[in-house]
Order: structure tokens, then sequence, then C-alpha cells
């Protein structure tokens, strides 16, 4: 009984985030933040190294697998991961500030 | 309910998962574009070739969003371009010199006055018709009449420089292009007939064309071939005598204007401006009174020196060949062989001696009897 309860109120919870995260990309998309986030986040990882980086780890994979049997799908598989570990915190840290912000400003609003 | 939630607190744990994924969302992207951008350089073979980087290409061919400066990023410089009037020497737009040159030259498909003329005269009949289209607004049948009226008006109104060259051509001369050259207007010339104001040049080239015997009745000449089967030999040597001769005369005034008073330097622009002049602006009495009293002449009111010398000759040459002329015309012999010795020099010059060949004093008489019909 009590593990149905708990399930139950995971359940709730994930469907309560899922619906977060919905209406928070839908008001980013809707007022283009969402854009200028993405811009403001390249600008910065290029300015800390991050692109150079993960290029240099890029070209080491190729590499590996020949230039010519190299496909996207490889590419993402292997860089998804590595680019999200290498991001700076004082780079995640300012996005999650000025997203903060910006939904703060839709509330009051 | 979900908005109470993201205002509620910075430290609540569902949003700040909720912001991380987010936030990953976003890195996952720009690595995802890295990744299509290197796997096109991949593919396309430039991923390791050193210094080819995009994203510095890319920063240098942007597009540049500024004011002031095009999308280069360059002051825009207004380029002006201007011509040169070779007639009057001003300066002018580009688009403005074609209108320019009708006016300043007198001529192109409408010249200043033309074009004046037949404004005037539209306006005219284009008052009347607009009144009438009023009127007949309403009538559907009515209009494509009246278009068709005011066209033929049109046609009928429409005067073409060109037809009236050609025109004035056929009755003996393009006094126009004179009345032009001297700055005379050309309505006060065209009373009189138009062979008289034509030059050297234009007189004989008339008459190497045409039958050119002058008419009693219409005064003008005649326009056919040299083989016209109305006038007779004869009479068309009258006629080449006549005009030929009379522009002899204006020579010879030349001359002793030359001799008498100017220098070289000077003199060369004044003779030339003086030739327009007298060729131009000559009638019978003049070139008769010339004739008659070729020593004590005195000197004509000078014009201006103008620009239009079409023939500009060296300075000494015109002048010694005018003193020879006027030694042979003076002593009355051995002015036939002298034409083609001068034709080196302006058209006028030559054509003039060529002329001495025919005219002789006693025959001043006969041809001023000519002129009193004309």
């Amino acid at each position: 009984m009590t593990i149905l309860v708990f399930i139950q109120s995971l359940q709730e919870r994930k469907l309560k985030d899922a619906q977060m995260r919905a209406t928070i990309n839908q008001k980013l998309v809707e007022t283009g933040e969402r854009e200028r986030l993405k811009e403001l986040l390249r600008a910065r990882l290029i300015e800390c190294g991050w692109r150079d980086e993960l290029k240099a780890y890029c070209k080491e994979i190729v590499q590996q697998k020949g230039l010519e049997h190299i496909t996207v799908d490889d590419l993402v598989t292997e860089m998804t991961p590595r680019g999200r570990s290498l991001v700076p915190d004082e780079v995640k840290k300012e996005l999650l500030q000025r997203i903060r912000t910006f939904l703060a400003q839709q509330s009051n609003m | 309910m979900v908005e109470a939630d993201v205002t509620q607190s910075d430290l609540d744990p569902d949003q700040k998962a909720v912001l991380d994924s987010v936030i990953e969302e976003l890195i996952d992207e720009v690595s995802l574009g890295l990744c299509f951008e290197i796997h096109r350089s991949c593919k396309v073979g430039s991923l390791f070739l050193s210094g080819f980087d995009d994203t510095a290409s890319d920063t240098e061919y942007a597009i540049i969003d500024r004011p002031g400066v095009d999308v280069l990023g360059q002051v825009p410089s207004k380029k002006s371009y201007e011509c040169v009037c070779p007639n009057c020497q001003r300066h002018l737009a580009a688009s403005r010199f074609a209108p320019h040159l009708e006016k300043c030259m007198g001529m192109g498909r409408n010249s200043s006055r033309i074009a004046s003329r037949r404004i005037a005269n539209n306006q005219k009949h284009g008052s009347e018709e607009s009144g009438q289209e009023d009127e007949n607004d309403n009538d559907w049948n009515y209009a494509p009449e009246s278009k068709r009226v005011r066209k033929m008006k049109k046609e009928k109104s429409t005067n073409s420089p060109r037809n009236r060259r050609l025109a004035k051509l056929r009755n003996g001369g393009s006094s126009h292009d004179a009345a032009a050259v001297t700055g005379d207007s050309a309505e006060s010339l065209e009373a009189a007939p138009n062979y008289e104001k034509m030059t050297l040049e234009e007189r004989k080239a008339l008459l190497l064309t045409s039958c050119g015997v002058i008419s009693e009745h219409t005064k003008r000449m005649c326009t056919r071939t040299g083989r016209c089967v109305q006038h007779s030999d004869e009479q068309r040597r009258q006629v080449r005598q006549l005009l030929l001769r009379q522009s002899r005369a204006h020579d010879l005034e030349d001359i002793h204007i030359d001799i008498d008073t100017f220098d070289d330097a000077e003199s060369q622009s004044l003779r030339e401006s003086l030739q327009w002049d007298v060729s131009s602006n000559s009638s019978p009495a003049d070139s008769t009174s010339t004739n008659n009293s070729l020593s004590g002449m005195p000197l004509p009111p000078s014009t201006t020196a103008s620009g239009h010398s079409s023939n500009p000759s060296s300075l000494g040459a015109p002048t010694t060949h005018k003193r020879s002329s006027a030694k042979s015309s003076n002593s009355n012999s051995k002015a036939g062989s002298k034409p083609k010795k001068h034709k080196t020099n302006a058209g006028k010059h030559s054509v003039s001696s060529s002329s001495s060949s025919a005219s002789s004093s006693n025959k001043d008489q006969h041809s001023s009897n000519l002129y009193d019909f004309s």
C-alpha cells in the first residue's frame, strides 16, 4: 500500500516536472530568449576554449575511425557526453542565473 | 500553478533539475552544431588543413549592421558621374547631359525652340480636348474617335528637326546651321533666300549635287540633279558664277582687312569670325558694294572671337595664301592655276580660289543683273 502511494507520488512528481519543463521551454521559445541563451552559450564556450578542446577531441576520434568511415552519429554519440562534461561551471552558473531572472521577469509581468 | 512554483524559491530542487536539463539541452544543441560542422569539414576534406577556420571567415565576411556604413562596413561614397558639355564647357550630371545637349547644340530630337513651340501648341489643343473629353466622358463610343483625332493633331503638330533640316537643304541651304554658328537667331534670317547665307563649301556641295538654278518666281533653287531638263546649261553656269563669285568677293574683303590692319596672331580668330559673319549675313547689296569699294572698305564691327572655327589651320599659312590670292585677283590673271595648290588649307580658301577662275571684273555687271531678279 505504501509502495503504491510512493509510486503514485513519484508519477505525480514526474508529471509535474514534465509540465514545468514544457511551460518553461514554451516561454523561452516564445519570447526568443532560448535563441539568445544559445547564442550567449556559444559565445561563452568559444571564449573559454571549450570549442577548440572539443574539436581537438573530435579530430582524434576521426583519426581513430578513419576519415572515410566517420558518420554524424558516431561523432554525436562520442561528443555529447564529452561536451557536457567539458562545459565550465561558471558558464553553467551564468546561464542558470539568466534563466532564473528571465522567469522572474515573466511571472512579474 | 507552475508559475507559482517557478517564482517560489531559487532553492527548489525540482526547478533546479528542470533548469539544469534545459541548460544541458542547450549545451547538447551547441555540441551537435559542432558535430555537424566537423563532420562536414571531414567530408569536404578541410578538417586537417591548417589555417582553415570557419569562425574566422564568418567574422570576416559577416554582414555589418551599423548606421552610416553599408553591409561591407565601408562608408558609402556618393558617386557623381559628370559630363562636360563640349559646346559650353559646363559640368552636368550624366542624367541631364542629353537634354542639355539638345538645348545647347540646338539639335536632337527636340531642340528647345521646337519643343517649346510644340508644348505651347499641345497645351492649347490639350485644353480644348480635355474639355471635349470631359463633356463626352460617359460616351464610350466617342472615346476612341477623339483619341484618333488627337493623334492626328499630334502628328500634324510634330515638327521634327530632321524634316525641317531636309526641307531646308532642298530649298537651298541650311540657314539654320549658319545661324547657329554666328549666334544670330534663325527667325530673322529666314525671310531672305537661304542660299545667300550658305558658306562656300555648302554652296559648292549643293551645286555639285543639284541643278541649282534660281527660279524667278519662287526665288528658290532647283533641287533636281545637274542634268535637269527644265534649265539649260547656260542658266546653271550663270548661277554657279554668281554664287561662287559672290563668295570670292567676301574673300577679297577679308584679304584687305588681313593685310592692312592686323598682325597674324590676333587676326586668325577674327578672320574666322568675320568670314562666318560675312558669308552668313551677306545680301546682294552688300556683295556689290564690297566689290566696288575693295580698297577703301572700313572694318566691320568685329564680333567676339568665336570658338566655332571648324578649320583650325596653322597661323602663318592662311595669311600668305590670302596675300597671294589677293594679288592674283587684282591682276585678273592665272587665277585658274591656283585651286589645287591650296587644297590643304581650309576648304573655304581652296574653294574660293577656284571660284576666282570663273569670275572676272567684266562680268560684275552681268551678275548684278542676275541679282536684281532674285
